[in-house]
């Protein structure tokens, strides 16, 4: 059960200010003035886009202001179904102590649309999306019993929790899937790890051992990397959590709203 | 125990029960004591406390379901000396550490030996032992005192074992002698009862006797692990007051008479001071009368003069326990007794008969006639009398019971004799005591009436009289009274809705509001603090049923906030967000709709959350405002299915909350009746209009998860009550619907012209003010002894554990932008103990600094460089 309402609050409250420019090819005169927002980690871009694309589009040639806009960071394209906490850690977080990237600087572009990015033309799309990852990570923890069991107002709630910022709305939900018979975790943890470049990776991995014993978050990397992970850096909603952190504990506080444990390796 | 006793004038006490229709010998073991006569008896329902005929006390325990028992305890500590042996501990331990036997806490020398039993009465049921673990009932530690681990390891320096014995009362119906006072006093009058006190552990009861000095003596510690307490406290009345007698309630209250026929209410009894403070006078009912008797009930009180006359005391609430006035009933008697239910018996002994009061109900404290009751005695002790009463006792109400006596109407309710042959011995009665106790009574007993006085015919071959089918009239109109904030209201009901209507009378339950502490930093709410004041000494208000499941006493979801039925109050929840010492939030936070319980507090975890804190520090929290990216223009509503109490009949309803963006006040709760007829009715609720919510107990359906919404504005202060599907629908939308209130007042009121007010059971509570009266009133979490409000908007409180607490003002500001992490600066300790020890090579090695010695490296198993008092907890600066 995820009940370390403090863990789980300043996990909600973490924000990251944002300052959105005008990709330059794209300037129709002069550069437009940035917009800066603080948009929340755990929410997804283009559930806050409007408020940027409204900023820009008088700025951009008058075909394609109504284009789908999509963030580059440094070059690099930002899949929008990632969520906000886990793109920046994974691509601008310098580690625990740097504010190098604050605030977070991405072009915002009209044109161009990468073709390997998911278009996105609606919330729905990304409410859709997001249930299913949902689904899947409750799958990989109850074998998708309590999500099923749910009703559909419950995952209206969870959703509207997103998108309107609050706790207590998508918490009164998400505890539920959060539950654990007592003593035991879930069937299995619902993790993926990132790294720069390479697809995620994604395995089965139990929280509680056969002979009982609590599997932490080193035996989580030992499963997955081998001996090979030493000096990497492990990022997980911004922080780097201690590699004895019991992995059940880590996946009912540190999980994205997507009930994901998301981990970045740099 | 419910019954109602009778003593007769050769000593001997008889008792009848409700369901019965005789009066029985109350039969008792003589092994020690034989042939007690009995003067006069005080009862409760465990246990009777009585006085001889040769005036001393005597003490008679009641065998209820299991034997009184009490554990004894001591803690067997020993030390290990040798550093390579892991298991030669020894007895011997060091002059700083604690006894070889000691109490838990270390501070009290506990050998074995020392644990005598308290009297005869008691024997051991086990003999010492310990609880069994792998390493024999030993825990380990690095010092005393420290973290007890049940394994031994290379660090376990001290050991612990707790062993234990059990001890059980084995003296039941025998007369049990009680110590007078001294050798020179007797006893002339007990009165005992308290064991009603909110909130006081079960099985406590007050002991009152007066002395033929004239002196006033509480029983310390009388109990159900002690039955027979431990000694006589004197407590002082005025100067040159002799006291004649005592009455005390089951809820503690305690009234004396004196030698000049006055009489005195002890003032402040609570739970944590059983006998009180002060005294107060009560006038006397005329100017000529002098009080030879009195009895007190729980709305009520009765006095007989010097001349007989009966008086009853009017006006007697929660709030006003002095009463009004007296009342002149016109009539004679000897002697009086008022029971708990507030119906009154007495005796005259010129007619040497027992009268009790008819007419007496909610609205009519006092009655309206007295009613004989013709006893007839026989030589085997048979007391028989035919009482068609069939008095409800209303479970949990205990302002008032209805004790409604349906049959007064009927003539010739008269006493059956059954063997004339016996020789009549005529017997005095000298005192009467009647008592009700037991809630088994159904109320489902109203219905019953006809078919149990039939059959008591039936079985009574020479009853003479036929009963005249019970006069149902008495019961179309039950009145109810409100007792609290003299809020009268009345019900009329029908007899096919009694059983229904009973659900209602749940409204009685009632909390202890007594105020223990009132602050006030604005002057200008200093009238306001007078109407508060007027409650101070309004003491007990309980439950009846707590006598038999007193665990409820404690259980926080129960207490209801009954007591505030002044339309004038206005009760709501606060936000309030309390920090200890520590700087953790309390678990039950009380801004979230959800139960987070355990708090793991782990290396990994503080490492964590303060991780967290810093990164949302370094991202966002130093940073000036940026705006949000979406406008909150979401209206999202929250819809479940409830169950509604409509005109007695649980209903499918739908409680919709609708979540308005624009402004907290827009947000409404809709109330949609599932009814099946075509009259659909809809309701809906702003929240500023609601006074309180709080979980409610439906009296036919105690397991039900229901609660209740008190309206500002509606007739009679009657709830909407919802039953929902479970404990934790039901606690979400109170916390939902209480955050809502919360929001919506403080857009009104700051906290600033906020009282503050902590109850004797450690619930505190806010006031909000507005033209001179209390609109807003809201519990905080947790319990505390004291709370008090600065000027400059916190407000601190001291917890009943003793820890420090403070509320950051909740004002409208910080309530929208709470979820700010709260600065840690902010955190205030107190009793921080620094602890240093004298070290050798520290002193030597600063030798210059004549200061040096004490240094903060103790050893590994001192206390902490920083702890509280006790060394166990560890604290920083």
């Amino acid at each position: 059960m995820a009940e370390d309402k403090e863990i789980l609050r300043e996990i909600w409250d973490g924000k990251i200010p944002i300052c959105f420019k005008l990709a330059e090819n794209e300037w129709r005169s002069s550069e437009p003035e940035e917009i800066y927002l603080m948009v929340p980690r755990q929410t997804y871009f283009p559930l806050i886009l409007d408020k940027v694309q409204k900023h820009f589009c008088e700025c951009v040639s008058q075909s394609k202001k109504n284009n789908e806009i999509w963030l580059d960071f440094d070059g690099l394209a930002l899949k929008w179904h990632y969520p906000v906490g886990l793109l920046f850690d994974l691509y601008a977080n310098q580690g625990q102590e740097s504010v190098s990237n604050i605030p977070w600087t991405l072009n915002v572009h009209f044109d161009e649309f990468p073709e390997d990015l998911l278009h996105c033309g609606s919330r729905e799309i990304v409410e859709s999306f997001f249930l299913s990852t949902i689904k899947e990570a409750d799958a990989l923890k109850h074998k998708g019993k309590i999500i099923n069991e749910m009703q559909k107002k419950d995952h209206k709630q969870l959703w509207a929790g997103i998108q309107s910022d609050k706790f207590d709305q998508f918490w009164s939900i998400n505890k539920k899937l959060m539950e654990t018979i007592e003593g035991e975790g879930f069937k299995s943890i619902p993790f993926r790890i990132y790294q720069q470049d390479k697809p995620f990776i994604q395995k089965l991995f139990e929280p509680v051992t056969e002979s009982g014993r609590k599997q932490t978050l080193k035996d989580l990397l030992d499963f997955v990397f081998g001996e090979e992970l030493n000096t990497r850096v492990i990022l997980i909603q911004g922080v780097q959590p201690s590699l004895e952190t019991p992995i059940q504990w880590l996946s009912e506080h540190l999980s994205y709203p997507d009930n994901f444990l998301h981990i970045c390796v740099k | 125990m419910n019954r109602a006793y009778i003593v007769s004038n050769d000593g001997r006490i008889f008792y009848a029960e409700p369901d019965s229709n005789s009066f029985n010998l109350l039969e008792y073991n003589t092994t020690n004591i034989n042939n007690v006569k009995i003067k006069r008896v005080s009862s409760s329902p465990w246990c009777l406390w009585s006085i001889s005929s040769n005036l001393n006390l005597y003490l008679f325990v009641y065998l209820l379901d299991t034997p009184f028992e009490h554990q004894e305890i001591t803690y067997e500590n020993q030390r290990r000396y040798n550093f390579l042996n892991k298991n030669s501990f020894s007895n011997k331990l060091l002059p700083t550490d604690r006894p070889h036997f000691s109490s838990r806490e270390g501070d009290q020398n506990l050998p074995k030996e020392s644990f005598k039993l308290p009297s005869s009465n008691w024997t051991w049921k086990t003999d010492w032992n310990y609880e069994l673990n792998a390493s024999d009932g030993w825990e380990y530690a690095v010092d005393f005192p420290s973290n007890y681990h049940p394994d031994i390891s290379v660090t376990s320096f001290v050991r612990r074992r707790k062993w234990m014995r059990n001890r059980i009362f084995t003296t039941y119906h025998q007369f049990i002698k009680i110590d007078n006072p001294s050798n020179k006093e007797y006893i002339l009058d007990v009165s005992i009862g308290g064991w009603l006190i909110p909130f006081k552990e079960k099985g406590y009861l007050s002991v009152w006797i007066v002395s033929s000095a004239g002196r006033l003596y509480f029983r310390k510690n009388v109990s159900h692990w002690n039955p027979e307490g431990d000694e006589w406290i004197l407590i002082p009345v005025q100067e040159k007051i002799e006291v004649l007698g005592c009455s005390c309630s089951a809820r503690g209250d305690l009234w004396i008479i004196t030698s000049q026929g006055e009489a005195l209410m002890r003032t402040g009894i609570s739970r944590d001071q059983p006998y009180g403070t002060g005294w107060s006078t009560i006038q006397s009912p005329t100017s000529i009368a002098r009080i030879k008797e009195i009895s007190l009930g729980t709305n009520s009180i009765w006095c007989l003069d010097n001349q007989g006359q009966v008086f009853y005391r009017a006006g007697i609430t929660n709030k006003n326990p002095q009463g009004n006035k007296w009342v002149y009933i016109p009539s004679f008697m000897s002697d009086i007794s008022c029971s708990i239910s507030d119906q009154v018996w007495t005796f005259n002994l010129m007619e040497n008969s027992i009268f009790f009061r008819y007419g007496i109900d909610d609205e009519n404290l006092s009655g309206i006639g007295w009613k004989t009751i013709n006893l007839k005695y026989n030589l085997n002790s048979r007391v028989k009398f035919q009482e068609d009463s069939q008095e409800e006792i209303k479970e949990r109400s205990f302002t008032l019971d209805t004790s409604s006596i349906c049959s007064e109407n009927e003539p010739d309710s008269k006493i059956q004799e059954k063997k004339t042959e016996e020789k009549i011995v005529e017997n005095n009665f000298i005192d009467i005591e009647y008592s009700i106790y037991d809630e088994d009574y159904q109320s489902s007993n109203a219905k019953d009436t006809t078919p149990i006085s039939d059959s008591n015919n039936n079985q009574e071959n020479s009853s003479t009289t036929i009963n005249e089918p019970i006069n149902l009239e008495k019961f179309q109109k039950i009145k109810r009274i409100e007792s609290l904030g003299n809020y009268v209201q009345q019900t009329n009901i029908e007899l096919d809705n009694y059983i229904n209507n009973l659900i209602q009378k749940d409204e009685f339950n009632n909390e202890n509001l007594e105020i223990s502490e009132i602050k006030n930093n604005n002057s200008t709410n200093s009238e306001i603090s007078q109407v508060i004041n007027l409650s101070e000494t309004s003491s007990v208000l309980s439950e009846i049923s707590e006598q038999s499941s007193n665990s409820k006493i404690n259980d926080l979801s129960e207490m209801d906030i009954k007591s505030i039925c002044i339309n004038s109050f206005r009760i709501n929840q606060i936000p309030a967000k309390w920090h200890d010492t520590q700087g953790s939030l309390k678990p039950s936070d009380s801004f979230s709709n959800i139960e987070f319980k355990r708090k793991i507090n782990s290396q990994w975890r503080n490492l964590v959350l303060s991780d967290l804190i810093k990164r949302n520090i370094r991202e966002f929290v130093t940073i000036d405002k940026i705006s949000v990216p979406y406008e909150n223009d979401s209206t999202w509503s929250r819809k479940e299915t409830f169950q509604i109490l409509y005109r007695n009949k649980l209903i499918s309803c739908i409680l919709e909350i609708v979540h308005s963006s624009e402004s907290v006040k827009k947000n409404v709760i809709f109330i949609k009746l599932l009814n099946k007829s075509d009259d659909k009715l809809e309701q809906k609720i702003n929240f500023e209009d609601i006074l309180v919510i709080k979980p409610y107990v439906l009296e036919s359906r105690k397991s039900l998860p229901c609660f209740g919404i008190y309206l500002k504005n509606s007739p009679n202060n009657l709830p909407l009550i919802f039953c929902a599907s479970s404990k934790s629908q039901m606690n979400e939308w109170i916390n939902q619907i209480s955050i809502y209130c919360t929001k919506v007042n403080f857009l009104s009121y700051s906290l600033n012209s906020a009282l503050s007010l902590v109850t004797n059971d450690g619930y505190s509570y806010f006031f909000f003010v507005e033209n001179d009266s209390p609109i807003y009133l809201s519990q905080l979490d947790g319990h505390f002894k004291q709370i008090e409000k600065h000027t400059n908007g916190f407000t601190y409180g001291c917890g009943e554990n003793g820890k420090f607490w403070f509320l950051k003002a909740p004002n409208k500001n910080v309530l929208e932008s709470y979820k700010g992490p709260y600065d840690q600066s902010d955190e205030l300790e107190i009793y921080t103990y620094e602890n240093q020890r004298w070290n050798v090579v520290a002193s030597l090695s600063g030798l210059l600094n004549s200061k040096a010695g004490f240094t903060k490296l103790g050893l590994p198993t001192d206390r902490y460089p920083w702890s509280d008092e006790t060394g166990k907890i560890r604290r920083r600066k």
